[in-house]
C-alpha cells in the first residue's frame, strides 16, 4: 500500500516539475532550409526597365514588373515521396525580402531535390483562401474570370519595329499551374541552415519548347487561354539550381 | 502631544492627496483602442510610435474641426467634407497647381499619400498644414488658445498624457496634433457600399450594374488590376497616358524619386465614395466619371513616357472600344462604391 503512495508521490512530483530551459546560447539551432532565388536573362542579371533582353522571337524587351507565387514546396526524397516545407510563397523579383525565405522544421535528411508549381494549386487558387494581404488581393483573379488568384505577373515593354509597347505576361487558373522538379542532392543536417540557390532565367519564358512571339500569341495574355497555356508551357523549365 | 500633532499632519495631508477634483492622475494611460478591420481587408498599417487610443482619436476628431489651428477659418474639414467624402472639389495651389482633393476613406491601408506619393508617412502629412497655403497657424497664437480652451488641455492629458503644452516645442506640439489627427483618420472606413454587399453575397445588382462589374472586373474594362476590391486602389503608381509630354506637377512620382521611369505616374486612388469626389484625376481634368470612362476608352496617349504595360490592350491597342451602353453602365456600377453608412456615420462627423 506504502509503495502505491510512493508512487502517486512520485507521478505527482513530477508531473508538476517544470520544464528546464536550456541556459541562454545553448538551445539547439533549428533546422532550416534557406531559399535564395535569382533572376537572370541568360547570362545577364534581370535589373528593372532595362532594354536590354531579347525574346527568342526576336523582339528586345524589358522587365518593370515580376511578381508570382511558387506552391507546395517540397523536398523530394530518395524513394520520390515528397516532404512540404511550404504551402505558398509570394516572390517579386524587384524585392530582396521575398528573394531569399528561411523555411523551419524541415526533417534533417537526404534529398535528391526540390519540388513545386509556379503558381497555386487547385486547393489555395480559390477566392479568398490566402489571407488578405495587400499583397494577395492585387494578386486576385477576377471571379468573373473563374475566380483564385493571378500565379503571376510579369510585366515590361518590347520593342516593334522601332515601337516600344507593353505586354502583361498574366498567368492564372487552374489549367496554366506550372509544376517544377529541380534534381539535385540536398542534405539538411539537424541544427543547420542549408541554403539552397536557384535561378529564373526569364528568356526561357518565351522559347522552350515553343517560340512565344508577342504580335502573333499575344502581348496581353489574361483570359486569353491558348495563349497563357502556351506560356505556362514555357515555364516548366525556367528554374535551375 | 507632539504625537497628536504628526497624526493630525500625515492624516491632513493623506487627506488631501485623496480628495476627489477635476485633476487627472499624474500619469495617465490612454485605452488602446483596436480598429474594426472589416473581413477580407489586409492588416491595416499603424506606425508602432502612433498607436490607436481612444482618447487619441477624440481629440484628433475635435482638432480635425477645428479652425483653432488657424488664422484663416480653416480646418482639416474645410478641404475634407464629409458632403464630398471627406474631400473638396479642388485645391488651386498659390503656385496655380490645381489638386484633386483626396478623399480620407481607409487611410489605414494607404502606405504612402498624396497623388505622388510625395507624403511617405500619413502621420506626417498634416505637418505641411501648418504653413502659409493652409493654415497660416500662428504657433504662440495656437499654445495660447489651447491652453485656454475649456477642453484641449484635459484631451491633451488624456491622449499624451502632457500636463501642460507649455513644456512642448512648436515642432513638438504640430508633432501631436498631426499624431492625433491621424490617429482618428484611421478610424474612417468604409466597408459598407453596394459593391461591398454584392460581394459579401447579401444584395443583387442591377443588370445595367451588373454589366458594370464585367466591363470592371474583366478584360473588357480591365479596371480591377489598379482598382481591385476590397481597397480600390493598388496602391501602386502608374502612368497611365494622361499626358504624352507630362511636365511639371504632372510629372507625378517622378517629382518624388527623379527617376526617369516614373514620370507621369500617380498613385491610383481609391474609388470608394467616387461619385462624391469630383472632379477627376490629379488635376481634376475631368468633371465628369463618363468623363474618365471616355479617357480610358479612347483618349489615353499611347506615346506618353513609361505608359504602363497594363494599359497595352491586345494587339497593341489603346483604348477599350467600349458602347455607349457599356460605359453608362460601368458609371452605374462605380456608383455601387457610395458608402452611405461612411459618410453619415455620426463618429467621423464633426464634434462641434
Amino acid at each position: 500500500m506504502k509503495s502505491i503512495y510512493a508512487i502517486i508521490f512520485i507521478a505527482l512530483f513530477t508531473a508538476c516539475t517544470k520544464k528546464v530551459s536550456p541556459p541562454p546560447g545553448t538551445e539547439t539551432p533549428a533546422t532550416e532550409m534557406v531559399l535564395n532565388v535569382s533572376y537572370h536573362a541568360d547570362q545577364v542579371p534581370l535589373v528593372s526597365d532595362s532594354f536590354i533582353y531579347t525574346t527568342q522571337a526576336g523582339y528586345q524587351y524589358s522587365v518593370n514588373n515580376l511578381i508570382y507565387y511558387l506552391s507546395r514546396i517540397s523536398l523530394i526524397k530518395l524513394d520520390s515521396s515528397l516532404v512540404e516545407v511550404k504551402d505558398y510563397l509570394f516572390m517579386d523579383a524587384f524585392n530582396a525580402n521575398t528573394n531569399k525565405v528561411v523555411m523551419g522544421g524541415i526533417p534533417a535528411g537526404n534529398y535528391i531535390g526540390l519540388k513545386f508549381n509556379i503558381g497555386l494549386d487547385p486547393k489555395l487558387n480559390r477566392t479568398d483562401s490566402l489571407p488578405a494581404t495587400v499583397d494577395n488581393i492585387n494578386m486576385q483573379w477576377p471571379m468573373m474570370m473563374g475566380g483564385g488568384y493571378h500565379f503571376m505577373k510579369f510585366e515590361g515593354y518590347f520593342k516593334d519595329q522601332g515601337k516600344s509597347y507593353g505586354f502583361n505576361m498574366h498567368l492564372g487558373t487552374d489549367t496554366c499551374l506550372i509544376p517544377v522538379k529541380l534534381y539535385k542532392a540536398i542534405t539538411i543536417t539537424e541544427g543547420t541552415k542549408t541554403p539552397i540557390f536557384m535561378n529564373m532565367n526569364i528568356n526561357e519564358w518565351f522559347r522552350n519548347p515553343a517560340v512565344f512571339d508577342f504580335n502573333t500569341d499575344g502581348n496581353y495574355i489574361m483570359g486569353n487561354v491558348v495563349a497563357m497555356k502556351k506560356f505556362a508551357n514555357n515555364g516548366v523549365d525556367v528554374f535551375k539550381f | 502631544m507632539k504625537k497628536l500633532i504628526y497624526l493630525s499632519l500625515v492624516i491632513l495631508v493623506m487627506a488631501y492627496a485623496c480628495q476627489k477634483g477635476n485633476k487627472l492622475p499624474a500619469v495617465y494611460t490612454p485605452t488602446p483602442y483596436q480598429l474594426n478591420v472589416p473581413k477580407g481587408f489586409p492588416p491595416p498599417y499603424i506606425p508602432a510610435d502612433n498607436p490607436l487610443t481612444v482618447e487619441g482619436i477624440r481629440l484628433g476628431r475635435m482638432l480635425y474641426y477645428d479652425p483653432i489651428l488657424s488664422t484663416n477659418g480653416r480646418s482639416c474639414s474645410s478641404c475634407h467634407n464629409p458632403g464630398y467624402s471627406y474631400s473638396f472639389p479642388l485645391f488651386v495651389a498659390q503656385s496655380g497647381v490645381k489638386t484633386s482633393v483626396p478623399a480620407h476613406v481607409n487611410l489605414a491601408w494607404d502606405p504612402e499619400y498624396f497623388w505622388d506619393g510625395s507624403a511617405p508617412k500619413l502621420d506626417l502629412i498634416g505637418l505641411a498644414d501648418f504653413g502659409p497655403e493652409f493654415f497660416n497657424t500662428n504657433m504662440p497664437l495656437l499654445f495660447e488658445k489651447l491652453k485656454k480652451h475649456d477642453k484641449y488641455p484635459l484631451l491633451f492629458k488624456e491622449a499624451f498624457n502632457i500636463d501642460d503644452i507649455s513644456i512642448l516645442s512648436a515642432d513638438q506640439l504640430q508633432l501631436k496634433i498631426v499624431y492625433a489627427i491621424s490617429q482618428f483618420m484611421r478610424t474612417m472606413i468604409s466597408s459598407q457600399s453596394k459593391a461591398d454587399k454584392f460581394f459579401r453575397r447579401e444584395v443583387n445588382l442591377t443588370p445595367e450594374e451588373m454589366d458594370g462589374f464585367q466591363t470592371f472586373f474583366t478584360e473588357r474594362g480591365d479596371c480591377f488590376h489598379c482598382h481591385g476590391y476590397p481597397l480600390f486602389t493598388s496602391n501602386t503608381f502608374n502612368n497611365t497616358g494622361l499626358d504624352s509630354m507630362p511636365t511639371g506637377a504632372d510629372l507625378g512620382y517622378y517629382n518624388v524619386t527623379k527617376n526617369e521611369t516614373d514620370k507621369g505616374k500617380f498613385s491610383p486612388p481609391t474609388l470608394r465614395n467616387i461619385e462624391f469626389t469630383a472632379p477627376y484625376m490629379h488635376d481634376g481634368r475631368f468633371a465628369t466619371l463618363e468623363e474618365v470612362v471616355e479617357f480610358y476608352n479612347s483618349g489615353v496617349h499611347w506615346n506618353a513616357p513609361n505608359i504602363d504595360p497594363l494599359m497595352t490592350k491586345p494587339a497593341k491597342i489603346y483604348g477599350l472600344n467600349l458602347t455607349v451602353t457599356q460605359k453608362a453602365n460601368l458609371v452605374k456600377f462605380m456608383k455601387t462604391f457610395t458608402d452611405t453608412a461612411f459618410l453619415n456615420n455620426p463618429d467621423f462627423r464633426s464634434p462641434f
